[in-house]
C-alpha cells in the first residue's frame, strides 16, 4: 500500500509525515509524535477518551484517520497551556478533585473546552449535551460537571 | 487497521469514475464513523476508499422553499442550524442530540446515516416525517427517490453499483405544524435506539383540527417505517386522549420488532405504543402552540 505525505500542525508546529492511509491521527499522535496525553481506549468512538480539537471542533481521534487532518489544526491536551499557565478548565479539574484515575480527563477537558469556546456560559443541559461523549470509568460526573461549572464561573468573572 | 488505498477526489465526476474503476472492493468514506468500526473489527472489507470529504457542494445547505441538505453536512451542522428548531423540522434537529456524542456528530453526515441503512438510523424518522427525497448520481445520469422506497431491508439500500447519494431534499415544511423525536436508550447518549418515534401534526386553518399526520418508527421493524394506517386514524379530528391512544395502538400492529441484545420484541412493542402515544401528543401541542403564534 502507498504511503501519502502530509503535514499534520498540532498545538501551533507543523509535522511532514510519510503515513500509510490507514492510520488514525490517534495513532500518528501517539506513536509518531510521542503525545500520549491522547489516550487510547474503546477505538469505536464510544469513549471519547482519544478526544481531540481539529479546527476548534472536538473529534474521537481513533476514527478520524490522519490523512484528513492535512491542512487543519490539532489541539490536544499537550497544547492547551499557554506561557506555564493551565487552562482554566485545567485549572478547575485540579481545583475541583474531577480528576480520579485520569484515563478520561484529556478529553473531558478538551470537550469542555470547545464548549465554552463556542459558548461561553452554556445551561446545565448543554453542559451535558456537550459531554456526553465522554465516559468517566471511575464514574467521576459530579465533580466534573463542579469543575465545568466552576470554570464557567471563573471566565464570567473575569470578563 | 486493515490496509487500504485512499482516494479524495476532488469533484464528484472523479468520485464516480473511481467508484466505477475500482470495482467490487471499492467503499464511498463519508464521515466513517461506521464503516472504519466496521473494517477494524472485519464486519466490511474494502481495498479502496474513496472520501467524499472534498468533493465541493456535497457539504451544503441550501434553502429552496424547501430544503436541500448535501449529503456530507454533518449532524453537528443540523444540530447547530437554529432556523430548523421550528415546526415541522424541529424532530430532525431533536434526532440529532440524542445520536451519539457530540464528537461523533462532528464527523458522521446525514448521508452516512441514511445509506448505512440501520433499521435504528436515528436521522430516518424524522425525514420520513418530512416527506425527504433522496438525490442519486451515476455515470449513467442522475435520478430521485423517495426515502421511503431507498430503504429495502436492514444495511440495505437501493443504492446501484456506481452510484452516490449528493443530497436530501425535504419539501417546503408544511406551517400550523409541529414534530418531536423521542428515542428510548439504556443511557442518555452514545447509545443506539432501542425504540425511535417521530411524530409531525399539521393542524387545519381552525388550529384544531388535524389536517395531516405523520408517525414514523426507528428500530421496531427491519427498515424505519411509516405507521401510515395509524396517521389516517388522527386526520379530520380534534385533538383529544382517545385518538391518540387508538392510533399509538394502530402503530403496534405495524410494528414487526425482534429480540436482541438491546431488549425483547415484547418490551419493544410496549415502547412503539408508549413513544407514538407521546410523541404525537406532544407533536401536536407544538402545533397548536405554532399556529396561535402565526395566524393563519
Amino acid at each position: 500500500m502507498s504511503y501519502v505525505s502530509i503535514i499534520l500542525s498540532v498545538n501551533g508546529e507543523a509535522y511532514p509525515l510519510e503515513i500509510e492511509p490507514h492510520r488514525t491521527l490517534l495513532e500518528v499522535l501517539r506513536e509518531e509524535l510521542a503525545l500520549t496525553g491522547t489516550k487510547t481506549n474503546c477505538l469505536r468512538g464510544e469513549c471519547g477518551a482519544c478526544t481531540v480539537l481539529i479546527d476548534s471542533q472536538t473529534f474521537n481521534a481513533c476514527l478520524y484517520l490522519a490523512v484528513r487532518a492535512h491542512g487543519k489544526q490539532v489541539t490536544t491536551i499537550e497544547g492547551l497551556s499557554q506561557a506555564g499557565s493551565l487552562h482554566p478548565v485545567q485549572e478547575a479539574f485540579i481545583r475541583e478533585d474531577a480528576v480520579q484515575c485520569g484515563y478520561c480527563t484529556p478529553g473531558m477537558i478538551l470537550s469542555a473546552k470547545a464548549l465554552l469556546d463556542h459558548n461561553p456560559s452554556p445551561g446545565d443541559e448543554e453542559i451535558l449535551r456537550a459531554m456526553a461523549g465522554n465516559l468517566c470509568r471511575c464514574t467521576g460526573y459530579a465533580n466534573i460537571r463542579r469543575a465545568i461549572r466552576a470554570a464557567i464561573e471563573g471566565l464570567e468573572r473575569q470578563s | 487497521m486493515i490496509r487500504f488505498e485512499y482516494h479524495a477526489p476532488h469533484s464528484l465526476d472523479e468520485a464516480m469514475d473511481l467508484l466505477v474503476h475500482s470495482g467490487d472492493g471499492a467503499r464511498l468514506l463519508a464521515g466513517g464513523t461506521a464503516l472504519l468500526v466496521d473494517m477494524n473489527e472485519g464486519i466490511t472489507q474494502a481495498e479502496h476508499l474513496i472520501s467524499l470529504s472534498e468533493v465541493p457542494d456535497l457539504n451544503q445547505v441550501r434553502q429552496n422553499g424547501g430544503w436541500k441538505i448535501g449529503a456530507m453536512v454533518t449532524l453537528s451542522t443540523i444540530e447547530d442550524r437554529a432556523e430548523f428548531l421550528n415546526g415541522a423540522m424541529t424532530a430532525l434537529v431533536e434526532a440529532t442530540r440524542v445520536l451519539a456524542g457530540r464528537q461523533i456528530r462532528n464527523l458522521g453526515t446525514l448521508g452516512g446515516n441514511i445509506c448505512h441503512a440501520s433499521p435504528g438510523a436515528d436521522m430516518v424518522p424524522p425525514l420520513l416525517c418530512l416527506d425527504a427525497e433522496l438525490h442519486l448520481v451515476s455515470p449513467d445520469g442522475e435520478r430521485f427517490i423517495e426515502l421511503k422506497e431507498f430503504l429495502v431491508g436492514p444495511d440495505q439500500t437501493a443504492i446501484r453499483a456506481g452510484e452516490i447519494l449528493t443530497e436530501v431534499r425535504i419539501p417546503r415544511p408544511p406551517p400550523r405544524s409541529g414534530s418531536t423525536f423521542l428515542k428510548v436508550m439504556r443511557r442518555q447518549a452514545l447509545d443506539c435506539s432501542i425504540v425511535s418515534v417521530g411524530a409531525m401534526v399539521t393542524l387545519a386553518k381552525d388550529h384544531e383540527t388535524c389536517a395531516a399526520a405523520r408517525i414514523a418508527i426507528g428500530a421496531a421493524a427491519p427498515v424505519p417505517f411509516r405507521a401510515e394506517e395509524a396517521e389516517s386514524l388522527l386526520v379530520g379530528q380534534p385533538c383529544d386522549e382517545a385518538i391518540v391512544q387508538a392510533a399509538a395502538e394502530r402503530a403496534v400492529s405495524a410494528a414487526q420488532p425482534i429480540t436482541d441484545v438491546r431488549a425483547s420484541a415484547e418490551y419493544r412493542r410496549l415502547l412503539v405504543k408508549g413513544l407514538v402515544g407521546r410523541a404525537v401528543s406532544q407533536a401536536w401541542r407544538r402545533a397548536k402552540a405554532q399556529s396561535e403564534e402565526v395566524p393563519a
